[in-house]
């Protein structure tokens, strides 16, 4: 059994860093209680950050499933390399280059099947279902056409709100390519979508 | 952001729809399985790798002895080795061994004379 208590389950901010100091102190105590073999405290950990690692993995593999095996594959590596973790570092940041390795590592493997159907769990916002369907599907399409790269990057800044210093860390690439990369996917989905039905 | 000035600017209608479609399962429930499964393969993982995990105990304890055994045996060589040549230089080499090394190991420069002289 573990001596600290377990709170509620606290989402880390942006950059999976855990902006309120509270919350860094508990990730600390997490983490060091994680390295003595307690896995009730890896069990906290994984429920505070496996939303965002699903996010990190779901930007490089677009699968659901793959996304899914990727953050469990991120999450057994971490627990393996605890010992090497220090704990004064974000863990969020540390786990995220794990997930997005184990999900490269994957994609590699298995190279990007077509975007699997949304779960029926997912809740959408409200659209005109013709366009959002239609947009739905060539945006996929785009992303598929896409080079892998440039898709993780303008998922993982657009979508999930990373820095380009992080995303560079995360992809094992320059600040500067994260950013030039953001450019070229932006600017070819607006081309590929220009022509989809608007709202307006 | 400032250092996205270059950057083509987002457009909210793909941003919003990228999204959509990409959105983590929204369902608790999801989360809770997805918990419950990393945990499953970490104790998977760990009964897995733990008989080894012990043999390495057993194999790092067994190295060590090996390692003490080996350096005993290699103190006690010297010893012996040691008394074995004290006592060879404490025994007097007789007459007909000292005859002896001197016929079987002539000087270079007599043998040379004797090679000379002789006929």
């Amino acid at each position: 059994m573990i001596a600290i208590a377990v709170p509620p389950s606290t989402r880390p901010g942006v950059g999976g860093v855990l902006h309120v100091p509270d919350d860094r102190t508990r990730e600390r105590e997490l983490v060091v209680s994680a390295q003595r073999g307690h896995r009730e405290a890896f069990g906290e950990l994984v429920r505070t950050h496996q939303r965002r690692a699903y996010a990190v993995a779901r930007a490089i593999v677009l699968d659901h499933h793959d996304a899914e095996d990727a953050v469990q594959e991120g999450f057994l590596h971490a627990y393996r390399a605890l010992a090497r973790f220090r704990p004064g570092e974000p863990f969020g940041a540390w786990l995220h280059r794990i997930v997005a390795n184990a999900a490269l590592d994957l994609q590699r493997r298995r190279k990007v099947r077509t975007a699997s159907v949304l779960p029926e769990t997912i809740a959408l916002p409200f659209r005109d279902p013709a366009e959002s369907d239609e947009l739905r599907r060539r945006l996929s399409a785009a992303l598929e056409q896409l080079p892998e790269r440039q898709r993780s990057v303008i998922v993982l800044h657009d979508v999930e709100g990373f820095r380009h210093s992080e995303i560079g860390e995360m992809l094992g690439i320059p600040e500067g390519t994260a950013r030039s990369d953001l450019h070229h996917a932006r600017a070819t989905l607006r081309r590929m979508l220009s022509d989809t039905r608007s709202d307006t | 952001m400032s250092d996205d000035l270059r950057i083509e600017p987002q457009d909210p209608r793909i941003t919003a729809a990228l999204r959509a479609l990409l959105a983590p399962p929204a369902d608790p429930a999801y989360w809770s399985a997805l918990e419950t499964g990393i945990l499953a393969r970490l104790a998977e993982d760990e009964d897995w790798t733990a008989p080894f995990a012990r043999w390495t105990g057993v194999g790092l304890i067994a190295a060590a002895l090996a390692a003490l055994v080996a350096g005993a045996a290699l103190v006690r060589s010297h010893e012996v080795e040691a008394r074995e040549m004290a006592t060879l230089l404490e025994t007097p080499v007789s007459f007909t061994a000292r005859v002896a090394a001197e016929v079987t190991e002539p000087d270079g420069r007599e043998a040379t004379l004797r090679y000379v002289i002789e006929p």
